[in-house]
């Protein structure tokens, strides 16, 4: 376990503060470029938090569609694995290898790695779209 | 720009006295105007003494930014598309001169009117106009778009537009792949749209000019009334849906979901100023295939851009947020094809 705060925490309480404190005091030129600061720290946050539901739910996709032996390694090496599958995937929608799937099984997990991006990217624009909390 | 301020102001009012006719031009002021990601545009006013155009002027000064976007216009074509555009009747700022001649200030640049009002986005979207003069304002800009479209090749002008040999939508779909294979990362959500906008392209329809950034942010609104449509830089020969498409799309409306034309007012409005200037109905499947294809157009759009600041050739924070709005997109254009799906099956 790291020490708390954590890293996740620490940026929130910093977020917060630059929100609360400090926005308000800024010229209205650099309010923009203050949000925009806030907006980072909060993705940052969110990712050291749930970042790695969003490697999960990649991971389960190409277990799925290429087998559980398709995702072996971790860390760096599981980062180029994923990058590999990725580049797989992509060049076999793009030659038609999907057209004959019957159903919406590939939509339907591309559907969920794209909600679990956005639960860390913008959570809000999930919600607004009707994706609530889940 | 190369130059001091004050040698731009200097070879600023020597060019603008000879091609205004003029005897004299003084520059009262030259001030950036930011907003524009590809563009560089400075407020120009100028005080004019002799020919035709004597008198205080407000202008724009339009030239190339530090970072070129390979698939925009140059300034000497988009000065061409603007006059075309003018002369149509569409409600441009309307263009001036050329200066291609790049020993007068450095580079190429396009001097146009200034048109008064705002063109922000948000404060348009969030802004204090009634619902009236919201439906209002789209309606004209219907009008304006399909009088745009009336515009059709050839026009020995607008000679350096390509002419698609296709369909529009599968020219679009063989370009998206191509800025796609440029980048680093493979795209699987992307790429599965592009391959539904390939397997489900509309037939090919006569190309049109279309203006290809057409969507609130881009036109200037004075009060409630609509000064001039901005941004030409990526104009071309397309279907005449692409621009109807991505004024509609998700993505366009800047959290006013529900108002579905540009976040300012109902598709409704929208359509009918098009079709009253067309003389034609819209096709509103056709509409949605384009909103699907704005949404993967945008998500690329914002990947190159993410790029640009991973790649250390514009370090921003702007940037490198835009590429983590992908995902966004990517919903959109998931939902935005279920959506059409579940409506074909419903009147199958």
């Amino acid at each position: 376990m790291p020490d708390r705060p954590t890293g996740a925490e620490l940026l929130q309480a910093a977020r917060e503060t630059l929100l609360s404190e400090l926005a308000a005091q800024l010229p209205a030129e650099q309010k923009y470029p203050a949000l925009m600061v806030a907006s980072a720290m909060g993705i940052a946050a969110r990712e050291a938090e749930i970042g790695s539901a969003v490697l999960d739910v990649e991971s389960d996709m190409f277990a799925q569609l290429y087998g559980e032996q398709s995702m072996t390694q971790a860390g760096t090496e599981g980062a180029e694995q994923l990058a590999a599958l990725r580049a797989r995937l992509a060049d076999e929608i793009r030659c038609g290898k999907f057209d004959g799937e019957p159903g919406d099984r590939l939509r339907l997990m591309l559907l969920e790695w794209v909600c679990a991006r956005l639960r860390v990217s913008n959570p809000k624009y999930l919600k607004a779209a009707g994706f609530g909390d889940e | 720009m190369g130059l001091n301020e004050n040698e731009m102001r200097a070879a600023i009012a020597k060019f603008v006295a000879r091609a205004a006719g003029a005897r004299s031009v003084n520059v009262l002021e030259l001030r950036p105007l930011h907003g524009g990601a590809i563009q560089e545009n400075y407020a120009l006013e100028l005080e004019i003494s002799g020919g035709e155009f004597a008198g205080n002027r407000s202008l724009v000064l339009r030239t190339d930014s530090p970072s070129q976007v390979g698939a925009s216009l140059s300034r000497a074509q988009e000065f061409a598309v603007l006059q075309a555009a003018f002369a149509a009747g569409v409600s441009v700022p309307e263009p001036l001169w050329l200066c291609e001649d790049s020993s007068v200030t450095g580079k190429a640049f396009l001097l146009m009117e200034k048109v008064p009002g705002l063109a922000a986005a948000r404060d348009l979207v969030r802004g204090p106009l009634s619902d009236e003069a919201r439906e209002a304002l789209v309606e004209r800009l219907g009008e304006e778009l399909a009088r745009l479209h009336r515009i059709k090749p050839p026009v020995a002008a607008l000679a350096f537009l390509p002419i698609p040999h296709h369909a529009a939508a599968l020219t679009r779909v063989a370009l998206y792949r191509q800025y796609l294979d440029a980048l680093p990362s493979c795209q699987p959500a992307l790429e599965w749209g592009l391959r539904w906008l390939e397997r489900h392209a509309p037939p090919p329809c006569e190309p049109m000019l279309c203006h290809c950034d057409y969507r609130t942010g881009n036109y200037m609104v004075d009060g409630a009334r609509l000064t001039g449509i901005l941004d030409w830089e990526f104009a071309t020969w397309s279907d005449p849906y692409e621009d109807l498409g991505w004024f509609c799309a998700r993505c366009w409306r800047f959290g006013a979901w529900d108002k579905e034309a540009g976040g300012m007012g109902s598709r409704a409005a929208f359509y009918r100023g098009y079709e009253r200037v067309a003389g034609a109905a819209v096709d509103p499947t056709r509409v949605a295939y384009w909103e699907v294809m704005a949404a993967v157009r945008w998500a690329i759009i914002a990947l190159q851009q993410a790029e640009r600041h991973h790649s250390g050739e514009q370090s921003s924070l702007e940037l490198a947020l835009t590429g983590r709005m992908v995902p966004e997109m990517e919903l959109d254009m998931l939902m935005q094809i279920d959506h059409i799906e579940r409506r074909e099956s419903a009147h199958a």
